[in-house]
C-alpha cells in the first residue's frame, strides 16, 4: 500500500470549510502546544487518509501521546512558500515517546492529534512510514527536531 | 503605460486626444510612446493607407489591440477538435475588430505595402504586440497585413489571437525580418489559398550571409516562434498533394520554431539557395498535420531545402491510409552558379555555421528527426538542378524512434564537425512572452498556502483569516502554477463598472462542499450563479478568477484562484459580463 502524508480526510474537509468561511464543521485551530504526536501500528492509506490503528496502553502500558513544543510555542517550524515545493513545515523540537513496556510494538505511521487523551480528538496530519519499524521493549520512538516529520503543501 | 482609444480607422484625426474619435495612425503619431497600448473598437474598418508604428521620436514598440477575432469556421475543411487557434476566445460575443486591408502606400521594407508596419524595433526593452484583430480583404500578393523587424535584441514581439486571412490566391500575410530579434506568434489562425506563403521569416535579410556566421544554441530563445497556431489552406476541394501552399517560408539564415500548431494541408518550407540564401536553423515539433479526405496525392508537410535542426513528435490526422506519401522532404536546391559564399555552396540540409577561412562542409551539422508517426522522410535534388553532394541518411540527417542521447552539431564557431555533440532540450513552453503558465493551475494561492498551514497548527501570527464572505475578482493575466501569485486584477480605470462580487448572503450558502472522496479530495464549488458587473468603456480579457477576502479592488488578499484551462482567455466585450453558473462555475478539490 502506498505510503502517504499530509492532512487526514477529516482535516481536508474541515479546513476547506474554514477556508471559505463556513462555520459548521470548520477546523478547530489548536491552542498553544495543543498538538500531540501519536503512534500507529497500521498505515493511513494514501487515498483514504484515515483508519489507522493507534497504539494502546493495553499492549504498551507506558504509551502516551506526546505534546509538541514544550519549550517552544506550537512546536512547528514553518518556511515561506517556495515554487514547486510549497510550504515546508516540520517539528521544531525533538519528540520522544516513552520507552515501550509489556509488548514489542510496530510503528507504521505517526499522527498529530488535538487532544492528549488516547482515542479522543481529531487526527489532523499523518505520516506513513514506507515500511513498518519494530519498537521493542525498552526502546523509544524519537522524532528529531526539524527533520523528524516534514510536510509540504505541494 | 498609457492606453489610447482609437476609432479603428487607419488615418485621420485632429486636435488633442479625444478617445474613440481619432485614427490609429493619428494616436501613434501624436501621443503614443513605447510601452503604450492603442486600442481599436469592434467593427469593420477598411484601411487603404495602413499604419506605420513610428512618430517623430522614432519607431515604437507598442501594443495594437483589437476587440477580438472571429472563430475558425471559414473553410469547412477543418479537422474536428482543432480550436487551438481562434478557439482561444470561447464564448466571445459576435463583436470583433475587422481590418479589411485594401492596400496602400505604406512603405514596406520587404518591397510591398502593408496594413501595419515598423521599419525596426527600437531598443526600449518593450514589447511590440498586435492582438485581437481579424485581418481580411487583402487584394494583392504585393501587400502584407503586418511587416516588421530590425536589429534590436532588446525589444521583442508577440502577435497573438488574430485571424490573418488571405482569402484565395497566393499571398504573403506576415513578414518578419532581422536575425537578432526574437518573439512569438501564438494563438493565431492563418488562412491562405493557392501557393500562399502565409508567413515569411526573412532572417538577416535579402542577400545577407550574416545569418550563417553567428552562433546558434538549439532550444534557445533567439528564434522566431510559431506556437498554438492554425495554418490552413483555403479553397481546396480535390487536390493531388497540398499544391505548394506554405504556412511559412524561412530565408537568409532565419531561425524558426514551429510547435503545437495545426498545419491544415499546408507545409512549412525552409527555403534553400535557389536564388537566395538558405534558412539556417529550424525546430518543428508537436505539430498536427491534417490531410483532407479529398486529397489524392503525395503530401510534404516539411519542405526543407537548407540549414539544420530537429523535427520530432509530429503526427498526421485525416486521410492517412490511402497509400499516399506523407513526408518530411529534405532536399538541396543549390545551384552550380551559386558560389558567392565559397567554392562549394552547400547550405544543407545538414549544414552548420560558416566559419571564416574554412571550407563549408555539406553535412557539418546533421539534422535529427525522431518519433514522427506516419511521417516519412524523402530526399531529392531540387529545382536548382545541381547536386554537390547527395542527401544521405546518417550523414546529412538521422532518423530514430526516440531522441538520441547525443547528437552531432556544428552551429558555433567553437564547435567541430563530426566531433562536437549536444543533448537537445526545447525552449520553455508556452513561450514566456505569452505570459501564459506552463501549466494553468487552480487552488490556494501561495499566500493562502502559508497562512492556512499556520492556522492549521495553531500559530497565530500570519494565520489564515477566516472570511465572513469571499469575493469574486477577475484577472487579465494568469496565476502561474508554480508561483500561484502575481496575476493582474482588472481595474476601474479601464472598466469603471468593475467591482469584486460577493458570493451569496453568507459563506454557508455560498459554497457547496462535498465529503472527502478518495482520488478526488474535497470538491467545493459556488452554490449560486455569480455575475460580475457588465463591462463598460473598454473590453477586458479574463485569464483567471480569484476569490478574495475583501471587496476592495486591488487588495492582495486572494485566497483561491483558477486559471482558464488550456491557457485560453475570455474576451469580455463592452456590454457583456463574466458569469459563473451555479455549482459548475468554479470547482476546487483538495486532492
Amino acid at each position: 500500500m502506498a505510503a502517504g502524508s499530509g492532512f487526514t480526510a477529516a482535516a481536508d474537509a474541515s479546513i476547506t470549510r474554514t477556508l471559505v468561511g463556513v462555520t459548521s464543521g470548520a477546523y478547530t485551530t489548536p491552542s498553544t502546544n495543543g498538538m500531540y504526536a501519536a503512534c500507529y501500528s497500521t498505515q493511513f492509506t494514501a487515498a483514504a487518509k484515515a483508519g489507522a490503528t493507534e497504539w494502546a496502553t493495553a499492549s504498551d502500558g507506558s504509551y502516551a501521546r506526546q505534546q509538541m513544543g514544550v519549550s517552544t510555542a506550537f512546536g512547528w517550524s514553518i518556511a515561506a512558500y517556495v515554487n514547486s515545493t510549497g510550504v515546508v513545515w516540520s517539528n521544531s523540537n525533538t519528540i520522544t515517546v516513552p520507552a515501550v513496556t509489556l509488548n514489542n510494538q510496530t510503528l507504521f505511521a505517526l499522527g498529530w492529534v488535538d487532544v492528549v487523551t488516547l482515542g479522543s480528538g481529531n487526527i489532523n496530519f499523518f505520516f506513513d512510514l514506507t515500511t513498518s519499524v519494530s519498537v521493542n521493549i525498552g526502546s523509544s520512538v524519537v522524532l528529531s527536531g526539524s527533520t523528524g516529520a516534514v510536510f509540504t503543501t505541494y | 503605460m498609457a492606453t489610447w482609444v482609437s476609432n479603428g480607422a487607419d488615418t485621420g484625426g485632429s486636435g488633442g486626444y479625444s478617445p474613440g474619435t481619432q485614427s490609429v495612425q493619428y494616436l501613434i503619431t501624436n501621443f503614443a510612446s513605447s510601452g503604450d497600448v492603442v486600442t481599436l473598437p469592434s467593427g469593420t474598418f477598411t484601411w487603404t493607407t495602413g499604419v506605420n508604428v513610428a512618430n517623430a521620436g522614432g519607431n515604437l514598440s507598442i501594443t495594437i489591440q483589437g476587440n477580438g477575432y472571429t472563430p475558425n469556421t471559414s473553410t469547412g475543411n477543418n479537422p474536428t477538435g482543432t480550436t487551438q487557434g481562434c478557439g482561444a476566445s470561447p464564448g466571445a460575443p459576435t463583436l470583433f475588430t475587422v481590418v479589411s486591408y485594401a492596400g496602400g502606400q505604406n512603405a514596406n521594407p520587404g518591397g510591398g505595402f502593408e496594413a501595419i508596419n515598423s521599419t525596426g524595433l527600437p531598443t526600449t526593452g518593450k514589447l511590440f504586440r498586435i492582438t485581437g484583430i481579424n485581418f481580411t480583404g487583402i487584394t494583392s500578393s504585393l501587400y502584407n497585413y503586418i511587416a516588421f523587424g530590425g536589429s534590436s535584441s532588446s525589444d521583442q514581439f508577440r502577435i497573438d489571437n488574430c485571424l490573418i486571412d488571405g482569402g484565395s490566391g497566393q499571398k504573403v500575410l506576415l513578414l518578419i525580418y532581422g536575425n537578432t530579434i526574437s518573439g512569438v506568434v501564438d494563438h493565431c489562425t492563418f488562412a491562405g489559398g493557392g501557393a500562399s506563403e502565409m508567413a515569411h521569416n526573412f532572417g538577416a535579410g535579402a542577400g545577407q550571409i550574416g545569418g550563417w556566421t553567428n552562433d546558434i544554441t538549439p532550444g534557445g530563445s533567439q528564434m522566431i516562434f510559431y506556437e498554438d497556431c492554425i495554418f490552413q489552406q483555403t479553397g481546396y476541394t480535390s487536390l493531388t498533394g497540398q499544391g505548394g501552399c506554405s504556412a511559412l517560408q524561412s530565408y537568409y539564415g532565419a531561425q524558426t520554431v514551429v510547435r503545437n500548431c495545426l498545419l491544415n494541408f499546408c507545409q512549412v518550407d525552409q527555403h534553400g539557395t535557389q536564388g537566395n540564401i538558405a534558412a539556417r536553423w529550424w525546430e518543428f515539433y508537436n505539430n498536427t498535420l491534417f490531410i483532407p479526405n479529398t486529397n489524392s496525392g503525395n503530401t510534404s508537410f516539411y519542405a526543407i531545402r537548407g540549414g539544420s535542426g530537429v523535427v520530432y513528435n509530429n503526427n498526421v490526422t485525416g486521410q492517412t491510409s490511402a497509400g499516399f506519401g506523407i513526408s518530411c522532404n529534405l532536399y538541396t536546391d543549390d545551384t552550380s552558379s551559386n558560389t558567392t559564399y565559397g567554392t562549394a555552396p552547400n547550405f544543407g540540409p545538414g549544414a552548420g555555421i560558416f566559419k571564416a577561412g574554412a571550407t563549408q562542409g555539406p553535412f557539418s551539422s546533421p539534422a535529427y528527426l525522431w518519433n514522427n508517426a506516419t511521417v516519412g522522410v524523402s530526399t531529392q535534388i531540387g529545382s536548382g538542378g545541381w547536386n554537390p553532394s547527395p542527401i544521405l541518411l546518417n550523414q546529412n540527417y538521422y532518423v530514430s524512434g526516440s531522441q538520441p542521447s547525443s547528437m552531432l552539431i556544428c552551429e558555433k564557431a567553437s564547435q567541430t564537425p563530426g566531433v562536437t555533440t549536444y543533448s537537445y532540450a526545447p525552449y520553455t513552453y508556452p513561450h514566456p512572452l505569452t505570459g501564459l503558465s506552463t501549466s494553468p493551475g487552480s487552488g490556494l494561492t501561495a499566500a493562502a498556502d502559508a497562512s492556512i498551514v499556520k492556522y492549521t497548527v495553531g500559530v497565530v501570527s500570519g494565520a489564515y483569516t477566516v472570511p465572513t464572505n469571499l469575493f469574486l475578482a477577475l484577472f487579465s493575466t494568469q496565476f502561474t502554477n508554480g508561483a500561484k501569485a502575481g496575476a493582474t486584477e482588472w481595474t476601474t480605470s479601464s472598466d469603471p463598472a468593475y467591482a469584486r462580487t460577493v458570493m451569496g448572503a453568507n459563506p454557508t450558502a455560498s459554497w457547496t462542499i462535498a465529503a472527502y472522496a478518495s482520488g478526488t479530495g474535497v470538491a467545493f464549488k459556488n452554490t449560486n450563479g455569480i455575475a460580475a458587473p457588465t463591462v463598460t468603456t473598454n473590453n477586458q480579457t479574463c485569464y483567471s478568477l480569484g476569490f478574495c477576502l475583501a471587496s476592495t479592488v486591488g487588495v492582495t488578499d486572494i485566497q483561491l484562484y483558477i486559471d482558464m484551462p488550456n491557457n485560453s482567455a475570455l474576451i469580455i466585450d463592452i456590454g457583456y459580463f463574466v458569469y459563473l453558473p451555479a455549482l459548475t462555475g468554479a470547482i476546487f478539490t483538495t486532492e
